[in-house]
């Protein structure tokens, strides 16, 4: 069974390149572009295996969605992994203190990206 | 060009457009706090999509920007007009990027040293601020956490697993004891940790253990993590680090020698010579990451900045103490007690002989240590400003083709859709052709009546007419409304235009914008950019005085220039208001006469109105000299026939000392034209509704010659007549009817009226027309065809080239 | 169900999730000695894991897979 992997990111463009690389590992890729939208997705039912979300988002960014995310009853335990770039260590730890599993370096190559997905959705 | 390449540089130009909004809202309102993360989101949102590409001189640009941007943004630095310009100069040469890749797949390869340039600029605004530099050094003050890091467990493994890892380190493997205790609370961030050790890169052996003796299961708490990993890993540091990167704190790593794996049985774990004692975040320089390093790189930057700092003795000998303690801690974190006690001994003698020089001789040995090795050494700070390039005006020569059509709707975040523009363009010709094979059904049930005789079926016919028609012209609607755009789309280009153009002629101006909400559809829209453009340099190089000017006629030292748009019924209205120098319709009626536009004769029975109107004329232009603004080789007859391709019309007035007001009107949709038919020599014509005034039909008697043309005398107005046939040059005479009558379109054409004589006027129809392709493009004379419900082809005349 | 229970064993199949920790402690809390089949078992989050070794639940059979295998023997079998 394919995991599913939920993608949250304000960017068409940086959706369209995560999705085309996991779509060609074999996952099912869902996508929403900010983290109401995401949040609306997950409350209605849908249970992705991952959610990998940026973080400066409109309407609702990364940081509220993982806070919020966490609060929903099927999601305490779903990985989260946050996209940031290079210069936004300091997101990654607050992230963290929210609840994200990990984060994403942006750029990511497609390589990486599957890597790292591998290491934290067990059977994927 | 790939898909994922299209879709950047539809969304780069999307959040350019963006960025400079924000940019010119930012300055009215500076310092906004939603404005400032907005800007941020964009620019961050840019370089992280081109990162996705090998583009790394736009990449370098717009990470200079986004620091730039984070540091103004979190009040580090200030907010200044260089901020804007510097800002504003980064996003052109992006989108002079995504130009020429949208023209050629790639950029030429000749952007390096813009790129750096730019960067660097951008750079040189940020403040690097000493203080929160170094409060945002990574403490590492639990180092104490370390000292006892081994259990007794590395005693039970078995015997022939520590054979094989001696064997490998023998040959020069690394090997690494790794200690895991993953946080309490890890599986509510998502964490596995047995999933994370079963994959340890150089995995050789493992073992979990209870951190506390289990209790009863009934007081268990699954969900709370009491569990340890140790392992025996054949890896290199780094990448066990790598594999560890999201739990740092929560992992240790011993390295293993030779000599220890072959006894370790019976001895008690101390750190000893053959055993270092790592954790990721208390590294030794050889392990220091990049960032690490470009981090400590620009602490020792800063901290030489310090000292370079002039003061009285007293503040010196606080900073050596400060610098000293930032220093010894850096040593301290890096576990280098040698480099620790030498920075003690330079501060010593720093304080005695209250230079700076020991100190700053430590860290030239400390950058000879820990730069090289990380590569490259990322310098901030002093940087030669150089003269950054005036940036040309290029707002005239984006030619984005918006691949957005958005309903927009004013409350609520709307919910919109991206869709291909060749998608509704195929959607609208579809409509058109449903439209016009619909128009067949009614022939069809007069054939049933008349031919066949049957009315009944014929009645039958019409009424699922009358249905069809309704849901295809809901339907045609409805597309049209897909295809509005809001005027917007053009206006939010020209805060920027105008605080360029003003600023290069050293004019004070203040833009008002009204009505940006009002739609029109896309073509329109997207037509009337360029004239607006031309409009606007025009008013603000020849129309809008200079602040001196203006004070000394006592108008306020800003000039204002107000664009607004009304929609007024099935038109779009544009008004260019500034309140300038005006027009003077004398000095516009001797260039006129000079240019020879106007006889004499016509320049004495000139009105003030009309003579203005002459700008308009083709090969006028009234700057003295042609500046290099709006002088461009062209003047408002482009701006007229841009116009007026769309069928929208153009209106000034002026008043001189007070100013020039220009209003422009447009159909609010191209799409579906109403023309009226025409028959002449039994052909058929279609002339658009916007150019009919009147139908008339006029005894032969009333046509008198006039100066060797035909003309008539309409409500006591001369109008000239010309015949259809003999403008289309078909050899036959307009034929009159019983009563000897000719039929008369009058036609508006310009400010004139004209009467086009032909044979008959049939009825009026909605048609969409087409544009003529191939050979037959080069027909002036016509401005389209349209399709007509029986299959037969109407031309619609194209008047301004017939007549 | 990646956990089946039956009468007095349980068997794994696949991968237990985290989520299913709460239900495995419940089950193993009524029971004397139950039986654990972890042959089909490809992963284990420890959250389970900590419940076996919590319970000094007994293993029938171990995991096929040879590195899971060895993790857990390593935490249930002493």
């Amino acid at each position: 069974m394919s995991k599913t992997i939920l993608i949250v990111d304000d960017s068409a463009t940086m959706i369209m390149s995560i999705k085309t690389t996991l779509e060609m590992g074999g996952y099912k890729v869902e996508s929403a572009g900010d983290g109401l939208q995401a949040l609306n997705k997950l409350k209605t039912g849908l249970k992705p295996d991952l959610i990998i979300t940026d973080v400066n988002m409109p309407n609702m960014g990364g940081m509220e969605f993982i806070q919020n995310a966490r609060a929903l009853p099927g999601l305490r335990f779903t990985p989260i992994l946050t996209l940031t770039t290079e210069s936004h260590a300091s997101k990654r730890e607050e992230a963290k203190k929210l609840g994200a599993t990990g984060w994403l370096v942006k750029p990511v190559s497609g390589n990486d990206l599957l890597k790292v997905v591998k290491q934290v959705v067990p059977g994927a | 060009m790939s898909p994922l390449l299209a879709q950047f540089q539809a969304e780069a130009s999307e959040v350019l457009e963006g960025i400079a909004l924000k940019l010119m809202q930012l300055e009215k309102q500076p310092g906004d706090p939603s404005l400032m993360n907005e800007l941020f989101r964009l620019v961050h949102t840019l370089k992280g999509n081109s990162g996705l590409f090998d583009f790394p001189e736009m990449t370098k640009v717009l990470h200079a920007a986004e620091d730039l941007m984070d540091s103004v943004r979190t009040g580090a630095t200030s907010q200044s007009q260089n901020f804007t310009d510097q800002i504003l100069d980064a996003m052109d040469f992006v989108g002079e990027l995504c130009r020429e890749i949208e023209a050629h797949g790639a950029y030429a390869p000749n952007h390096t040293a813009k790129s750096a340039q730019l960067a660097q600029a951008l750079r040189a605004l940020i403040s690097t601020d000493d203080e929160a530099d170094s409060n945002a050094t990574p403490a590492n003050s639990e180092a104490d956490s370390l000292a006892n890091p081994i259990p007794a467990e590395l005693a039970h493994v078995p015997r022939a697993v520590l054979d094989a890892a001696r064997l490998q380190v023998a040959e020069g493997a690394p090997c690494f004891w790794l200690t895991y205790k993953p946080d309490e609370a890890c599986f509510f961030q998502g964490d596995d940790p047995l999933f994370r050790v079963r994959q340890t890169p150089g995995h050789l052996w493992g073992k979990i253990v209870p951190t506390a003796p289990w209790p009863d299961l009934s007081a268990l708490d699954p969900f709370h993590c009491a569990l340890a990993f140790h392992s025996i890993a054949l890896a290199p540091l780094e990448e066990l680090a790598e594999h560890f990167q999201y739990m740092p704190d929560q992992v240790e790593f011993l390295a293993l020698s030779e000599a220890w794996l072959a006894h370790p049985e019976g001895q008690s774990i101390t750190p000893q010579p053959g055993l270092e004692l790592y954790s990721t975040s208390q590294v030794q320089t050889e392990g220091l990451s990049l960032e690490n390093s470009q981090y400590l790189a620009q602490l020792f930057h800063s901290q030489r900045q310090i000292l370079n700092l002039a003061g009285d003795a007293d503040t010196q000998r606080k900073r050596f103490q400060a610098v000293a303690d930032v220093l010894s801690k850096c040593c301290q974190s890096l576990g280098d007690t040698r480099a620790q006690s030498r920075v003690v001994e330079a501060c010593d003698e720093a304080l005695s002989s209250g230079s700076a020089a020991p100190l700053l001789a430590w860290l030239n040995d400390a950058n000879a240590i820990v730069v090289p090795k990380a590569g490259e050494a990322p310098t901030p700070g002093v940087v030669e400003s150089s003269p950054s390039e005036t940036s040309p005006l290029k707002a005239q020569d984006r030619s984005e083709e918006p691949s957005i059509v958005t309903a927009t709707t004013a409350s609520g975040p709307a919910k919109s859709l991206k869709v291909d523009q060749a998608k509704i363009d195929r959607l609208m010709n579809l409509i058109g052709e449903l439209v016009v094979s619909k128009n067949a059904i009614p022939y069809l049930a007069q054939r049933a009546e008349n031919q066949f005789g049957v009315r009944e079926l014929s009645r039958e016919i019409k009424t699922q007419y009358s249905v069809i028609n309704r849901i295809a012209e809901e339907m045609q609607d409805a597309i049209m409304q897909i295809r509005m755009l809001p005027v917007s789309f053009i206006f939010q280009r020209f805060p920027r235009l105008v605080r360029d153009i003003s600023r290069k002629l050293g004019k004070e101006v203040s833009l008002v914008l009204v009505g940006e909400d009002t739609e029109a559809d896309k073509n329109i829209i997207e037509s009337l950019a360029d004239p607006l453009i031309h409009i606007i340099r025009n008013s603000l190089d020849h129309g809008l005085e200079t602040p001196e000017v203006r004070k000394a006629q006592g108008k306020a030292a800003s000039g204002t220039l107000t664009i607004s748009a009304t929609q007024e019924a099935d038109r779009v209205l544009i008004e260019i208001t500034d309140d300038g120098k005006g027009i003077n319709p004398e000095v516009i009626k001797r260039k006129a006469y000079e240019k020879g536009l106007v006889d004499e004769e016509a320049l004495a029975r000139l009105t003030d109105l009309d003579a203005i109107q002459l700008i308009f004329a083709a090969g006028f232009s009234t700057a003295e000299t042609v500046s290099d603004l709006s002088g461009r080789g062209v003047g408002m007859d482009v701006v007229r026939s841009a116009v007026e391709r769309v069928n929208g019309t153009i209106q000034l007035e002026s008043e001189v000392g007070k100013g020039t007001r220009l209003r422009i009107s447009l159909p609010l949709s191209m799409a579906v034209t109403q023309v009226m038919i025409v028959e002449s020599d039994s052909q058929i014509f279609g002339i658009p509704m916007d150019h009919v005034v009147e139908t008339v039909r006029i005894p032969r008697a009333a046509i008198r010659t006039i100066k060797h043309s035909p003309t008539t005398i309409l409500r006591g107005r001369v109008v000239p007549l010309k015949s259809l046939n003999g403008l289309l040059q078909i050899a036959a005479a307009p034929k009159a009817n019983e009563q000897d009558e000719l039929a008369v379109l009058v036609v508006r054409l310009g400010t004139g009226v004209v009467g086009l004589i032909v044979d008959d006027f049939c009825e009026t129809v909605d048609v969409i027309q087409k544009p003529l392709l191939g050979i037959l493009s080069g027909l002036n004379v016509y401005s389209g065809s349209a399709l007509m419900g029986d299959g037969s082809v109407l031309m619609v005349l194209n008047l301004k080239e017939v007549i | 169900m990646p956990i089946e229970y039956r009468k007095n064993q349980v068997q794994f199949r696949d991968i237990a999730t985290v989520e299913e920790a709460e239900q495995l402690l419940g089950w193993l809390q009524n029971r004397k000695s139950p039986r654990i089949d972890l042959s089909q078992c490809t992963h284990m989050h420890p959250a389970n894991l900590q419940v076996l070794m919590a319970a000094k639940a007994k293993i029938t059979t171990w995991p096929a897979d040879e590195g899971l295998r060895a993790w857990l023997q390593s935490a249930l079998s002493a």
